[in-house]
């Protein structure tokens, strides 16, 4: 039943097109009231850090960025094994539209990690463990998106694509780990799931919004996307022909 | 005021462009995925035209 209806809703390209197109506006009210919040917070409420004084504030966009990059691929690498075990069409659509974005969260991480590592190392980029290990994911989303573009048979496209994310994803610890493993001169992680946060909670508190906001703004365009790609895939359907008519 | 939140200690020039990357970053994707839809709708509405 609970699966009938889950796949009623979100695992057919007709589903998910009505279901996503009704969550939308709740996606960008979740977004909006959690940006809002984040910003202001995080810019004008919080206060300056001990060390680091206000430069540290560059954290609420360039934390969220770094997080949302990996949490993509892994969504990614999780879709490419639904793929290619289930052979689901809307799971090729959520990989292939990922790309992107992650691609675009990514540049983000690195660029306002790079503007706050002019003030507070002396330079703007440093071969350093971090920063190779996401500059590989940079590259490694790149090369998803090349190589889906080169590829014009659907489900070649698809499962090339699969393979590729899921041999990518091995990169993933070695991000996370990286500050742990190497001597680093990025700092350690800031939030972790096992011990107490090193940050205070009143900078905590609109880190996690603006986290919270980056996932939403995810799953907004992530949605446009995949209503694109159901449009594309689709279009000589009838309930298409239906729908733009 | 003014002037002292835009100095943001002086670090004002590093945070700033930080933000308003962020900002073009995510009105880009939005404007990239609106106009990907009208794309879209106009090929397959000329392709629909020409089968009937």
């Amino acid at each position: 039943m609970l699966l009938h209806w889950i796949n009623q809703k979100f695992l057919s390209p007709k589903g998910f097109y009505t279901t996503s197109r009704f969550l939308l506006p709740w996606l960008a009210t979740c977004f909006i009231a959690c940006f809002l919040y984040g910003l202001i917070d995080g810019l004008f409420i919080a206060p300056a850090d001990y060390q680091q004084g206000e430069g540290f504030r560059i954290i609420y966009v360039h934390v969220p960025s770094a997080f949302l990059a990996m949490l993509i691929y892994l969504g990614m690498a999780i879709a490419a094994m639904l793929t290619l075990v289930f052979r689901l069409k809307i799971a090729a659509i959520w990989m292939s539209c990922s790309a992107s974005i992650g691609a675009w969260f990514t540049f983000l991480a690195l660029v306002t990690g790079s503007i706050w590592g002019k003030p507070m190392w002396g330079t703007w980029w440093i071969w350093d463990a971090r920063l190779t290990s996401v500059l590989i994911l940079l590259f490694l989303y790149l090369g998803f998106i090349a190589l889906q573009s080169v590829i014009a048979n659907p489900s070649q496209r698809d499962k090339a694509g699969a393979i590729l994310a899921i041999l990518g994803v091995i990169n993933l610890p070695i991000i996370h780990y990286s500050v742990i493993w190497w001597n680093t001169l990025h700092q350690g992680p800031t939030i972790s799931q096992l011990a107490k946060p090193s940050i205070a909670p009143v900078m905590l508190y609109p880190l996690l919004s603006m986290i919270l906001a980056f996932f939403f703004f995810y799953l907004i365009i992530l949605f446009l996307r995949m209503r694109n790609q159901i449009l594309l895939r689709e279009f000589k359907t009838q309930w298409i022909k239906e729908t733009l008519s | 005021m003014i002037i002292s939140l835009l100095a943001m200690g002086g670090y004002g020039k590093y945070i700033w462009p930080a933000y308003l990357l962020t900002l073009i970053v995510f009105s880009l994707n939005v404007f990239l995925s609106r106009q990907e839809r009208r794309r879209i709708i106009k090929l397959i509405k000329q392709f629909n035209s020409q089968q009937e």
